[in-house]
């Protein structure tokens, strides 16, 4: 009798691990990881305000260029993005955007531009 | 005696151990039912939603880039044509922009969405009638195409555009020419020769974009 109970005991804490559930699955940051890239895209396509080759080379050019466009570049990251998206946009020169929380899935893609990589930070609200 | 006396105990126990064996399995069973992640749509919805943005795909003008006016109703036929192509066969697909079904086939309903942005870009003709009191004109907006047009007898040897020459001709140019110009910045239009004013008009396409999403959904079947 010792024994079963023994195996009983056994198996129900396989069978726990079972009801415990499997974790949702991770596709939220896939999801920010395209958001990210759009984004990307668009910046990196897009003309530059004043000079330059796009936008993206026209901010990563000096420290100038940068203070310059950074309101400008936000207000158009912000436009590009839903309401329900934040950003920080990483350049050689300083970030715009907001700070980025440690605790929640976030998605992030890289530009290379002729002055230094850009990294766009994109996650829920 | 001694075994006799163990023999219900070990049915019992044999009972009890089954029982709990088969709850384990059903729970388990379960478990793995509701896990079911729908990679095989999640998979598909993504890579047609990356083959819709590509700048190669039937619907863009370049890199995530609609062309607004191959999703409007008069070049409809054409625009279905080629998503077809890209679609897999036997899936029931929903390709939305902004809520609005572009293309469907079967219904997807309760597969996962996947959502892209993009920009929904719209290019309207503007002509002009440059003033040449200096032999150059700058244009208003950038664009990447214009069409330049010379009157018969207009004085007119090279056009240039930033100092490129894009059109020359040394018995003098007549007659619409299409050219090519860089959407990256703007573009002053010189006009070597002695045109008079109305000799010329240039129509150039200023595009206008705004921010749309691209939503696709993909049931890959049973």
């Amino acid at each position: 009798m010792v024994e079963a109970g023994v195996g009983v005991v056994f198996i129900l804490a396989v069978t726990l691990g079972f009801a415990l559930g499997v974790s949702a699955p991770a596709t939220e940051s896939a999801q920010l990881d395209a958001y990210a890239e759009d984004a990307a895209t668009v910046l990196a396509n897009e003309p530059p305000r004043h000079a330059d080759e796009t936008r993206l080379s026209e901010v990563t050019r000096s420290p100038a260029a940068f203070d310059r466009e950074r309101d400008a570049l936000e207000a158009r990251v912000d436009r590009i993005l839903d309401d329900n998206l934040m950003f920080r946009l990483e350049t050689p020169h300083g970030a715009v955007g907001y700070e980025r929380p440690a605790t929640v899935p976030t998605g992030h893609t890289v530009v290379p531009t002729p002055g230094g990589e850009v990294t766009i930070w994109i996650w829920y609200v | 005696m001694r075994g006799q006396a163990n023999l219900p105990a070990l049915a019992v126990a044999l009972l009890v151990l089954t029982t709990t064996a088969g709850l384990g399995v059903a729970v388990a069973d379960g478990a793995f039912a509701s896990a079911d992640r729908d990679a095989i749509d999640r998979a598909g919805a993504a890579a047609l939603a990356d083959r819709l943005v590509a700048a190669d795909s039937p619907v863009t003008e370049r890199r995530n880039v609609l062309n607004a006016s191959r999703l409007e109703a008069d070049e409809a036929d054409e625009t279905q044509a080629g998503l077809e192509s890209l679609v897999p066969e036997g899936a029931a697909v929903r390709v939305a922009v902004d809520g609005e079904v572009v293309y469907e086939r079967g219904d997807p309903t309760g597969s996962p969405t996947v959502r892209r942005l993009v920009l929904l870009a719209e290019a309207q003709a503007v002509t002009i009638e440059p003033p040449l009191a200096f032999g150059e004109t700058t244009l208003p907006r950038r664009s990447a195409a214009a069409t330049i047009t010379v009157a018969e007898d207009a004085d007119v040897e090279t056009v240039r555009a930033n100092d490129r020459v894009i059109l020359h001709d040394p018995d003098g140019l007549s007659g619409a020419h299409d050219v090519a110009l860089s959407r990256y910045e703007t573009t002053t239009l010189r006009f070597d020769g002695d045109p008079q004013e109305g000799d010329v008009t240039v129509t150039y396409y200023p595009e206008r974009t705004r921010k749309a999403h691209l939503e696709v959904t993909v049931d890959a079947g049973p």
